[in-house]
């Protein structure tokens, strides 16, 4: 079967030329598939800058690559013309952070979906349009009558992040991607719409690629996890594995560094134990990226750039300290993710 | 209230005394009662946090202690005495002098707050200047030293514009200059919301040290009840510009007691097992133009009753150090009901 969406050793630079040192490297050879017969979360984590929002622009075809293919369905997306482009439009749609700017206030509330059925020709009628809506908006929790006629000023934050799912979801995609869709919304509304989220992937078998910085909802609502780190891939597998007893140094950064609740004023005591490294600004490394921070950093991580290695089952991870593990290499980083849902000829190959 | 005991410190005299504050937010269709009546007492040395959804009054709270409210919000009624002192009695000057000697800010955006065409040490002379500081400029230099130590920066940053610095470092200068002059009370309004979880925890962790070098009292804005734990001893739930819960960290996050701490407590996914459902909490929160009679919460309220509809529930002393305002644990009510008290 071929995936629906899937990157094949893709960078992306901005400013320069491929090798102009001048030049980000946003997102580094990076080769990833997302499957549309089984319908999979998947979290796509790292901190400002890692690459994981540009990753998600190359998905929706919004940016090119500078070297590598997006495909859609085994063809090259930048290529795609006609009934075929019109189809990728359909397939994969996109919800972004701010629930605030996508919103015209002169407009009511409600136009941007009769604008996507209409411009997406979803409807024969407009009645049928008018139903195709409040289905949507039901499916994502919200009453029509509360919605239909209001202005966006007229709702809360929570309510227009979960009209933006409900827009997305008229189309009837195979694939959803949420880049950072709760973070400008109250704590409290936070699990409302991540709970839309997840019936969309339940209910309608729709994959889910869920771009964030928050390690405990990905954890809480995803089957498996990428980590990015200076637009390289540096872990990935499933969250139990990933979140719970994380191997690479940046993601055991990352998972320390989630304010836990239950582990009232930690911070500081740790703080007296030594705390976290500060970046050592004295050393450009020219191999792993994150070598300036590392506190496991040995003298050849300076020099040579780590490739990933298959840690377990269902886990990759980007550090010298597991090269006595197979090497993983730059093939797709979905092979390693668990499944459950698909027959065993499709399981995770063991090497 | 008694927010005392809980740390040792040398002054135990309350340094922030917040009585009966009203703010107001006057529109064309009417008052916005931001802020309704919340009394507060805070001690020398101690951390509050101050918790609720957007729009419950929490920053509106705290920026009326630095008087910087802007119409059309103006504090209608209340006394706020720091060290003793009215606020709301001053005159502009003495309000404008006594802000970061006595009290000072961390804003939520410092990236903003910071002037990008001066250096940052000429922003942190300008603040000593204006506060009657008159000192050669290897002096103030020398101070900006130690004050950029004193956050984890280096001495480099004093002559570098603000673009030159990352989010987190201008988080940190912003916190530099606010205890410059060493004030009694430093209120941080969500000072890490910008900011990635790992530069979020070394922001937290500096402001902390901060406030155990200085002895200041810090007030602190947020939303995060996970970030609330790992900084505060005292946490306020506000809920529609009231008081209804306060209550020392460790007992808050174990054991919350009014229904909306409780519901708040619960949205917050944690690491320790995966759930099958996230839970919300269900509704809206009132609409402040005009407040109905009653408990403002009751409409959302899983465990609500009659009465709750009809009077309003006092901030009220309860085991453990804590206050809530919540029928559920008012002795009169259920005294004079004879049901018992469910703690």
């Amino acid at each position: 079967m071929t995936p629906i969406l899937e990157l094949r050793n893709v960078s992306k630079v901005f400013g320069g030329g491929v090798f102009n040192r001048k030049s980000t490297v946003a997102v580094d050879d990076v080769t990833f598939t997302i499957e549309s017969d089984a319908p999979t979360m998947t979290a796509l984590a790292g901190e400002s800058g890692s690459g994981k929002t540009t990753l998600s622009r190359l998905l929706l075809g919004v940016t090119n690559p500078s070297v590598g293919q997006v495909l859609y369905r085994g063809e090259d997306l930048a290529k795609l013309k006609g009934k075929r482009r019109k189809r990728f439009l359909l397939d994969v749609q996109p919800i972004y952070q701010d629930p605030f700017g996508v919103f015209n206030p002169f407009y009511r509330a409600d136009h941007l979906l009769f604008m996507a059925v209409e411009k997406f020709k979803l409807a024969k009628s407009p009645q049928e349009g008018r139903r195709l809506i409040e289905e949507a908006l039901e499916t994502v929790g919200l009453r029509a009558n509360e919605i239909l006629g209001r202005y966006p000023h007229q709702l809360s934050g929570g309510q227009r992040q979960r009209v933006m799912i409900a827009r997305a979801l008229l189309p009837q995609p195979r694939v959803i991607l949420a880049d950072e869709p709760v973070s400008m919304v109250d704590a409290s509304l936070r699990a409302t719409i991540l709970e839309s989220l997840r019936a969309l992937n339940r209910g309608f078998g729709i994959s889910i690629l869920y771009v964030t910085h928050d390690l405990t909802t990905a954890y809480q609502i995803c089957e498996n996890i990428i980590i990015m780190y200076g637009g390289s891939v540096v872990e990935a597998g499933t969250v139990e594995k990933v979140i719970r007893a994380p191997e690479h140094p940046y993601t055991q950064l990352l998972v320390n560094s989630i304010p836990r609740m239950r582990a009232v004023r930690n911070w500081e005591q740790e703080e007296e134990k030594g705390g976290i490294v500060e970046v050592d600004g004295t050393r450009k490394s020219v191999g792993c990226k994150f070598a300036d921070r590392c506190p496991a950093v040995m003298e050849k991580c300076w020099t040579q750039t780590p490739s990933l290695y298959r840690t377990s089952d269902n886990r990759i991870s980007r550090c010298f300290l597991y090269e006595d593990h197979p090497v993983f290499g730059e093939a797709d980083v979905a092979e390693t993710f668990a499944r459950p849902q698909l027959g065993s000829a499709a399981q995770p190959q063991k090497q | 209230m008694r927010l005392a005991q809980v740390r040792d410190r040398e002054s135990t005299g309350p340094i922030l005394q917040v009585k009966n504050l009203h703010v107001h937010y006057f529109t064309p269709d009417g008052a916005v009662k931001a802020v309704s009546g919340v009394d507060l007492t805070l001690n020398a040395g101690e951390r509050l946090a101050l918790v609720g959804e957007s729009g419950c009054g929490k920053t509106t709270l705290a920026l009326s202690i630095m008087r910087l409210l802007r119409p059309p919000a103006r504090i209608v009624e209340g006394e706020i005495l720091l060290d003793g002192r009215n606020l709301l009695t001053l005159n502009d000057e003495e309000m404008r002098l006594s802000r970061l000697a006595d009290v000072s800010l961390v804003t939520q955006a410092a990236m903003n707050a910071l002037n990008p065409v001066m250096r940052i040490e000429d922003q942190i002379i300008d603040g000593l200047q204006d506060h009657g500081y008159q000192w050669s400029k290897d002096e103030f230099q020398e101070y900006i030293r130690t004050l950029l130590a004193n956050v984890g920066l280096d001495a480099s940053v004093a002559r570098m514009f603000p673009h030159e610095l990352s989010g987190g470092m201008k988080q940190r200068v912003g916190m530099a200059t606010a205890t410059v002059l060493n004030p009694k009370l430093i209120i941080a309004d969500e000072p890490t919301s910008a900011l990635d979880v790992v530069v979020q925890r070394q922001v937290m962790t500096t402001l902390g040290r901060l406030q155990r070098e200085t002895g200041a009292a810090v007030i602190l804005v947020g939303h995060d009840m996970g970030l609330i734990a790992q900084f505060a001893d005292w946490v306020g739930v506000m809920y529609a510009g009231k008081m209804v819960e306060l209550s020392p960290v460790e007992e808050l996050v174990s054991n919350p007691q009014h229904p909306y701490s409780k519901l708040l407590i619960q949205s917050v996914p944690g690491l320790e097992e995966k759930r099958e459902r996230l839970i919300g909490i269900p509704g809206m929160p009132p609409r402040l133009l005009s407040l109905p009679p009653g408990c403002l919460f009751a409409p959302r309220c899983p465990s609500a009753m009659d009465h709750c509809f009809r009077v309003e529930p006092a901030l009220e002393a309860v085991a453990g150090n804590r206050q809530v305002a919540c029928h559920l644990y008012a002795n009169s009510y259920f005294q004079s009901n004879g049901a018992e008290v469910d703690a």
